[in-house]
This record gives structure tokens, sequence and C-alpha cells, in this order.
């Protein structure tokens, strides 16, 4: 690779424009770096990355909205966290954490278990865990 | 506080933390130096571990492994640390700092809250250094991002402690002990008997060349096992793996050619400079390996076809497998 063919690509594909050390060949043959703002195939694979978790958060709100897991579930799976990931950050154990994917379970917890949970995803209240976008 | 300590932006984590924590101690060594010092290419298709919903494929050791080959190949020491207890390797840290020394550390990146967030995912073997601590803020040389960051106490004990796979349980590192003199010419050769040994010698089907020859033929048959979603979502998974931060393009292949340029110029051989100039063109092909699975992930050109792209793979597995045993004699003959 040259340095003028050092991709500058779909630079304002995601929110957060970040540029990356790339290492091309100048005209004398010699390596050296150059920064790049992106690349389109590298673009497709990322988004198509993030389809892939937006789905399964989708599909995890609709669950939610069906009344059939409890927010939690979902704001789980928004941050690409399985049961076992959440009970790492939250100290629980994973029964529990699965206990409290059910919404009868879930309406039901106390203030100090809700604001484990409200800590892990940064809110800045408990309130907040229980409102999905709709 | 503040170490004067010189932040330098790398390609990758790894050998950019180790580069800049040498400098610190007087050894300029470049990046591609300490990657290819600390045998850093390599590559693996692993089709029955499926991490992330996809199987796995790498295009470098273990996390942690150039970092041990780099330094002892080098004779420093390093200094690692564990810690249960969260507090105390916070306080670990503050002491380090306090006494002048820069610190690495392993960090996971989903809630590093600087990293741009199309790349946040549960990742939790990136490094950073830091390097002081300024009202109550600690400064922090990530050597992905352009310039220094801060991060907040409790911010880096969430990065420090992050769950998942591989947690990092608060791992630190420093160095301890420098020698007076070091052997570059012996490191050099030494990190690239490695890799010969990784890319062409080792037998078994998953690792090195045959590893990429196993997925080229592999990758044919994908779309009629897995169907076109899975097949393109794997194929993405690759990409990813070659092109996301940290491998300076074409899965770290301009790196170690790089690499070999450097070490054509301290070895004096020049048959390392026209083995550099191969691994590009090969560099050059996973660049349009990319293009092509970019295209099939989209999935709207029908030019592009699985059978292309896993001919594409194992014509790289060819080249690379001479590239890698033209070496092997190389320094074989170099070390007489």
């Amino acid at each position: 690779m040259k340095i003028d063919e050092v991709p500058q690509e779909d630079a304002e594909a995601f929110e957060k424009e970040f540029k990356v050390l790339q290492y091309a060949v100048d005209d004398n043959g010699r390596f050296t770096t150059v920064k790049s703002v992106g690349w389109n195939p590298k673009t497709v694979v990322m988004q198509n990355a993030w389809d892939f978790e937006n789905e399964k958060a989708e599909i995890a709100r609709q669950l939610v909205l069906k009344g059939k897991k409890s927010p939690l579930y979902y704001h789980a799976r928004k941050n690409m966290m399985n049961s076992a990931l959440l009970a790492g950050y939250t100290g629980f154990c994973r029964i529990s954490v699965l206990l409290h994917f059910n919404p009868k379970v879930f309406k039901r917890l106390g203030q100090k278990k809700l604001q484990k949970y409200a800590a892990v995803f940064g809110f800045e209240s408990v309130e907040q865990l229980f409102q999905i976008e709709s | 506080m503040k170490i004067d300590f010189k932040h330098q932006m790398a390609a990758h984590c790894e050998n950019g933390v180790i580069a800049n924590l040498l400098r610190f101690y007087g050894i300029e060594l470049s990046e591609a130096m300490v990657f290819g010092i600390g045998s850093g290419i390599f590559f693996t298709y692993l089709p029955f571990i499926k991490m992330g919903d996809a199987p796995v494929f790498a295009f470098r050791p273990l996390p942690g492994y150039i970092f041990n080959k780099a330094t002892k190949s080098l004779g420093v020491t390093i200094h690692t640390e564990k810690f249960r207890n969260p507090a105390r390797a916070m306080e670990s840290l503050d002491r380090n700092l306090g006494n002048g020394i820069p610190t690495g550390m392993v960090v996971g990146v989903f809630f590093l809250p600087y990293f741009p967030p199309q790349y946040r995912f549960h990742f939790n073997a990136h490094n950073i250094v830091a390097f002081g601590k300024e009202d109550g803020r600690y400064l922090i040389s990530d050597p992905v991002m352009e310039g220094p960051e801060t991060l907040g106490y409790d911010e880096l004990l969430k990065v420090r402690y992050a769950k998942g796979i591989a947690q990092p349980k608060g791992k630190m590192y420093y160095i301890t002990n420098v020698p007076d003199r070091i052997d570059t010419r012996e490191a050099v050769l030494n990190g690239m008997k490695r890799s010969v040994l990784y890319m062409v010698r080792l037998p078994g089907p998953v690792i090195g060349v045959t590893g990429m020859k196993y997925l080229g033929t592999h990758l044919k048959r994908w779309p009629e096992k897995y169907g076109d979603k899975k097949a393109a979502r794997y194929l993405g998974q690759i990409v990813r793996m070659q092109e996301e931060i940290g491998t300076g393009g074409a899965g770290f292949r301009f790196l170690y050619a790089a690499f070999l340029q450097e070490a054509a110029q301290l070895l004096q051989i020049e048959a390392l400079d026209s083995l550099a100039v191969k691994m590009t063109a090969t560099g050059d092909k996973w660049r349009d390996f990319a293009v092509a699975a970019g295209r099939l992930c989209k999935g709207r050109e029908l030019t592009e076809s699985y059978e292309k792209t896993g001919d594409l793979l194992i014509e790289i597995a060819a080249e690379e497998k001479e590239i890698f045993q033209t070496l092997g004699e190389i320094v074989r003959k170099a070390k007489k």
C-alpha cells in the first residue's frame, strides 16, 4: 500500500470520527505511518456487526413490550451483556440475574439491588432501569 | 504529579505500550521492531470455538504474548501484578506513580469513556499506560489515541476490573530493570525464528499458513452450510479482526514488512528487503480480500463469490508460505 493509497473514506459513518495509524510505503519504498479516517469495506463490516447487536436488542425490546421479560433484559442486551457478564459486573449470582429478567421478580426488587444494576449501565437514577424506548 | 513520559501513537496497543515504556528508559525501538522481536505475526482459524457468535479468527497471538517475548528477548525485567482487591490495585498504582514509574495496565474497552463508541465491544485485553495524576484524574497514554487522555478514579477502576472473557483483574506491569547493553541483533533473529515456527513449521491445520488455506477451503462452503446472512457475518468478522484498530492495515502484514525493512538495515542482509516487498504485496492482497468480503457483506454485488474469495485466501497462504520459508533460511544462515 502506497501513501496515497491509504483510504480516507466514510469519515462520518459513526458518531465519533476516529483515526487509526496505517503503515504505507513512500516513494522510495520505505515504510512510514499515515493516519486514516476510515475505509469503506471496514465500515461495512463494522456496521454489519453493530446491526447484528442492534437486532438482538430489538428482539429483547419486543419481548419486554409484550411483558415476557423485564426491562433489565433489554438494558443488558443493549449493552451486549448476557446473564453471566451482568452477574460478573454486579456480583450477583447468575441464577439471580436470570430471575431478575422475569418481570414479576424484577418489579419486587429492592432499591439496593436496583442501584447496583443502575451503576453498571451508568444510569443516574434507578427509574431509568424501568424505562425503555418505545 | 506528572511523569515526563512521551506519548506516541501506534497502530497496535500492545506494541505501542512496550515501545513507549522502553523509550522512557532510554531504549529507542520502533513499534514495528517491537512487533517483530515479540513475534507478533500470526494466524489461526478455530472453527470449533465460537466467540461472540462467530468462529475464532486471529491475526495475532494471545494478548500478552508479544509483550512477554519482546521484553524477555531484550533482557528487560518486568514486574507484573494482579490484585484481588480493587482498592489495593489503585493504591498500588498511586504508589508507583508517586515513585515516578510509568505503569502499564490491561483494561477492558467497553466502559472506556474516551474510546470511540463504534469500537466498544467487550474486549478485555487493551493496554494503556498511566503516567501521572492531576486533580484526582489519572493521565493516560493510550497508544491508539492521538494524544494523552485522562480517567477518573472510578472510571479507571471499572475498566481495570472489566468482566467477561479474559478478565484483567487489575493487572498492571512496569519495568524494573534495563540491561546496560542490548543485543538487538540476537533479539531480532530470535523473533524471526519464532515467527517462522508459527507461520510454517507447526503441524496441524489451524495455525499459520495452513490455517489460512483451511479457512480458504472452508469459506467456500459457508453459504450452503450457514446460509447467506450468517456466512456474511463470519466473513465480516475476519475483516474486522484484520482491519479494526490495532493492525496497521492488512492484518499486521504491513507492520511486519516494516519490521523486515528495519531488520535488513540492522543486520545488513539485503534479502530481507526483497522479502519486505513481497510481504507488502501479500498485504495488498489481504486488502483485496477485505474489499471482496465487504461487497459480499453488503450482499448486493454478484461479481464476487465465496468461491473466488476462498481462492484468493489460498493464494495468499501459498505466497506467505514461501516468504516465511525464505525467512527461515535467512535466519539460519545469519545465526551461523
